[in-house]
């Protein structure tokens, strides 16, 4: 069960080259100013039925835009009358395409059928080859989804020989995805496949497929590897589609994604995940009828699946008491199916007995074998009667097929490569809180690598340089290097040895003596009781301490400003002290915020709260100022850090108990 | 003798600065130094230097906040940063000169030389300046754009500019009352910073402001065609994407 299709949106898109702008305008405006606008337009055109009529297209085409599809079905009219009277075939054509279209989507199938044959009738008399085909590609939907695929495949032949032959490559993916989709109504899997690899193989090629074409592309390649049952490359087909109408902002295409990704789901025997999918696909539905019976019977048969048959029961009895289900062959079918099947399984047999009647009628006017037989020999004929032109016609296409065999390989390993990509994000976004961990690395990354502490660094060692004391160059470089490696290596990882953090600080706090002239000099202290190499802690905890100590504490002193870094044990905790000298916090203003401390400071707070929650202690820190004590030489500032002391074997530890 | 002060907080760096000048400028004096803002101040109304080398990151605050204190002055300034998006933002828009640090030889001696030459031709712009602390501040969000030429200083409105053309290292500004002005810069210089005001480019070589555009015409692969009637290229790879952004409006 999967759904089909959508339709006629392209031919919106024809049409955006001249009334683009007026798109643009009308979306923002309201109602009443388009009136105003429009009204203009018409009176103004009043003696010339050209312009009016144009006027009267670009007003419905406006209000179409915006949803309000009767209105916009009155303009169409008024100029459908009017192009009749004048004996205007092109715009006849053009209008009478349109409104069959709106029709459609409100579910008047046989007027919208009858629009587009009269509509063809005045694009043969026009001979225009583009709007032929296109017309005529539209009323074979038309028919394929009211269940006549025997007029259904001729039109669509027709179009497709009439493109083909005129060598008109424009839009024609639009073309082959719809015989693709008549073959896969028809239950012909080998021809549905060959089609839509002839669409998928010219859909890069400039003018021959619109956003929608590809979209459509992607939703039927992946409801083809469904049916074959190869669910992985369903669901990254899906997800792609799920990514080009996002892009496009093509709510259609995202509602047909996710209903999609929900069927599949439901094979692969997810039902709950299948219901969730499937209620936010029904956040994008729109107005188009197809797309409200469709989602019925696919929530009536998940419901089954899931028990809930007198649920189930009220939806498809729903959509049969619809008027309009008659002109959807395929989703009338399946629900008188389900209908039978609930009635049974609720015990309603009578019913059922009745259901099943009308069952095996439907499906044989729909299914039935002489007709698949008559449109595989039509297509036969076609296929025959095209030979020759084929040949020209690829040889026409020589550009692309070097371009197709160049860009396919690559296109099918970047395609595939994508939609394993799309379903590994996926799975990404069920694990929330690794996702959060992975941000957090990279901020904390970010935070660390302060470009303007490194640039500044660099800059000083090239003092040296041009000093010639390449001794001292060469060392600060290493310090460099360590510092930027150890960075780059520990904010992947959740835990790594004191003494591997402690080289860092070291290292991070040498270049910082040297940039600033030994004004400033720094004292790292472990208690001899902590194991450097045993004992664990989360990396680069320290250092955002210590820049913000060496940025504030010292601005304008004149004695030697002192960073003392103090670890030791106390209570099974780490204490981490961080002491100066300098200014105190009142002084400095350390509540003062430059950007990049605030930002050290909010990781820091935000990794806290992560890392409390899996270990299971409390992690604090409290700040003294120092400066108001009398003895001066002990003025300065203090931070004092609580870790729980952490080995490999207590995290190990932790770590079946919490798992 | 022509005067130059060097404002930098990190001491190592004006060593480097000091070396640099010694070497490649004898007809330039350093006449003195200073790391923050105060003393700065200080020492720039007691030298009045011909030009300043001012790194934007100073020990107790910046030196747009130094300029500020100096206004109006009348040197040529070279400013200097590690690492500053912000600033550098703002620098761009007023075609003042900037490096980066640690600074490269050719660049540093580059835009000293720049100055010197200026210093015979070009009175510097009141108007420079104030648009430099408009656009930093961030008070100004419909803001002017400077354009330095050989011969002439122009202050536009970002929004009378219609469009941009690049010719390699020359970039061409059409105004809106038809007026051009070439200013020997890449584009790419103006790509970034105009992007927040509604430019976008529908072509390599163009820089169109998306609220003068008239008319998209879709024959011939596609044009914009602009309020002043001047026609530009959309080629077809930014095609989709410029079309998105359109519909977005």
């Amino acid at each position: 069960m999967k759904k089909l299709t959508w339709f006629y949106i392209l031919v919106l898109c024809l049409s955006w080259g001249g009334a683009f702008l007026d798109t643009v305008w009308a979306n923002d405006a309201q109602l009443d100013s388009l009136h105003c606008y429009y009204s203009a337009q018409i009176q103004g055109a009043e003696s010339n039925d050209t312009l009016l009529m144009d006027a009267l297209f670009a007003y419905g085409e406006s209000l179409d835009d915006i949803g309000e599809t009767e209105l916009a079905v009155e303009q169409f009219e008024a100029s459908w009358n009017l192009a009749q009277e004048n004996d205007d075939v092109v715009r006849a054509a053009d209008v009478g395409n349109y409104l069959a279209s709106l029709y459609w989507e409100q579910g008047e199938c046989e007027k919208s059928t009858s629009f587009y044959l009269e509509a063809l009738a005045f694009a043969h008399k026009s001979g225009r080859v583009g709007t032929i085909a296109k017309i005529g590609m539209n009323l074979a939907c038309n028919y394929s989804l009211s269940g006549d695929y025997e007029n259904a495949i001729t039109h669509a032949l027709k179009a497709l020989e009439l493109k083909e032959s005129n060598r008109h490559l424009e839009m024609i993916c639009y073309h082959y995805i719809n015989v693709a989709n008549i073959f896969r109504e028809s239950g012909n899997t080998v021809k549905w496949r060959e089609y839509l690899l002839k669409a998928y193989a010219l859909k890069d090629v400039e003018g021959c497929a619109s956003a929608v074409d590809v979209a459509k592309i992607y939703n039927s390649l992946g409801s083809l590897a469904h049916e074959q049952n190869d669910l992985t490359a369903a669901l990254g087909y899906f997800d792609t589609l799920l990514m080009v109408s996002r892009e496009h902002d093509f709510q259609q295409g995202i509602s047909t994604a996710f209903a999609n990704m929900a069927s599949v789901y439901k094979d692969l025997g997810e039902l709950e995940k299948a219901l969730a999918l499937t209620e936010e696909a029904e956040a994008y539905l729109g107005d188009h009828t197809y797309e409200h019976i469709y989602n019925n019977n696919w929530k009536a048969l998940l419901h089954k699946e899931l028990g809930s048959y007198t649920e189930a029961l009220n939806l498809v009895e729903a959509n049969l008491a619809r008027k309009d289900i008659g002109g959807y062959a395929t989703e009338k079918l399946k629900a008188i199916e389900l209908c039978y099947e609930l009635n049974y399984l609720l015990g309603q047999y009578q019913e059922a007995f009745r259901w099943n009647d009308s069952l095996r009628v439907n499906e044989s006017r729909f299914r039935d074998e002489r007709v698949r037989g008559m449109v595989e020999d039509l297509e036969t004929q076609y296929q025959m009667a095209q030979k020759e032109m084929q040949i020209e016609l690829l040889e026409a296409e020589n550009e692309v097929k070097t371009q197709r065999i160049r860009m396919g390989m690559g296109l099918l390993v970047l395609f595939s490569v994508l939609g394993g990509f799309g379903f590994y994000t996926y799975r990404m976004k069920q694990q929330q809180a690794f996702l959060l961990q992975t941000d957090l690395q990279q901020k904390l990354l970010r935070s660390q690598m302060n470009p303007h502490f490194l640039f500044n660094a660099l800059s000083s060692i090239q003092c040296f340089m041009y000093q010639k004391d390449t001794e001292l160059a060469a060392g600060y470089l290493g310090n460099f290097a360590a510092l930027t490696r150890g960075i780059l290596e520990h904010s992947r990882r959740d835990f790594i040895p004191l003494c591997a953090e402690l080289k860092v600080l070291e290292n991070y706090l040498e270049l910082e003596v040297m940039r600033l002239d030994g004004k400033v000099a720094y004292q790292i202290e472990v208690d001899e009781q902590l194991d450097c190499d045993l004992h664990l802690i989360p990396p680069l905890v320290i250092q955002p301490f210590v820049e913000n100590c060496i940025k504030h504490a010292f601005t304008g002193i004149t004695y030697q400003g002192i960073v003392f870094v103090r670890l030791h044990e106390e209570k099974n905790h780490l204490v981490v002290v961080v002491e100066d000298n300098g200014l105190g916090f009142a002084k400095a203003g350390f509540a003062s915020t430059t950007e990049h401390k605030s930002m050290s400071m909010a990781i820091f707070n935000e990794r806290r709260l992560i890392l409390e929650k899996r270990l299971g202690s409390p992690i604090s820190f409290e700040v003294v100022d120092l400066s108001d004590r009398t003895d001066e030489s002990s003025s300065g500032s203090r931070v004092i850090i609580h870790l729980p002391l952490l080995t490999n074997q207590n995290l190990n530890h932790e770590k079946n108990c919490n798992y | 003798m022509k005067k130059i002060v060097i404002i930098e907080d990190e001491p190592r760096t004006r060593e480097t600065y000091k070396h640099l000048l010694a070497q490649n400028f004898t007809e330039l004096e350093v006449a003195g130094e200073a790391g923050n803002v105060s003393s700065a101040v200080a020492l720039i109304r007691e030298v009045n230097p011909d030009i300043v080398l001012m790194d934007i990151e100073l020990e107790d605050g910046n030196s747009f906040q130094l300029l500020q204190h100096l206004r109006p002055y009348n040197f040529k300034i070279i400013f200097i940063t590690a690492y500053n998006d912000y600033a550098i933002k703002a620098i761009k828009f007023s075609a003042f000169d900037y490096i980066m640090k640690p600074v490269n030889e050719f660049e540093f001696t580059h835009a000293v030389a720049n100055a010197v030459q200026a210093l015979n031709c070009c009175p510097s712009s009141e108007s420079q300046v104030e648009n430099l602390l408009d656009h930093y501040e961030g008070t100004q969000k419909s803001g002017k754009l400077v354009l330095r030429t050989s011969e002439a200083l122009y202050v536009i409105k970002i929004d009378q500019i219609s469009h941009c053309k690049s010719d390699n290292s020359y970039t061409t500004f059409f105004l809106s009352d038809k007026r051009e002005i070439l200013v020997s810069k890449g584009m790419t210089e103006y790509v970034e910073i105009l992007e927040d005001y509604g430019f976008y480019r529908p072509h390599q070589s163009f820089l169109v402001n998306i609220n003068q555009i008239n008319k998209i015409d879709k024959s011939d692969g596609g044009f914009v065609v602009m309020e002043n009637g001047a026609e530009i290229p959309i080629s077809s790879r930014r095609k989709p994407s410029f079309l998105n952004i359109l519909q977005g409006l």
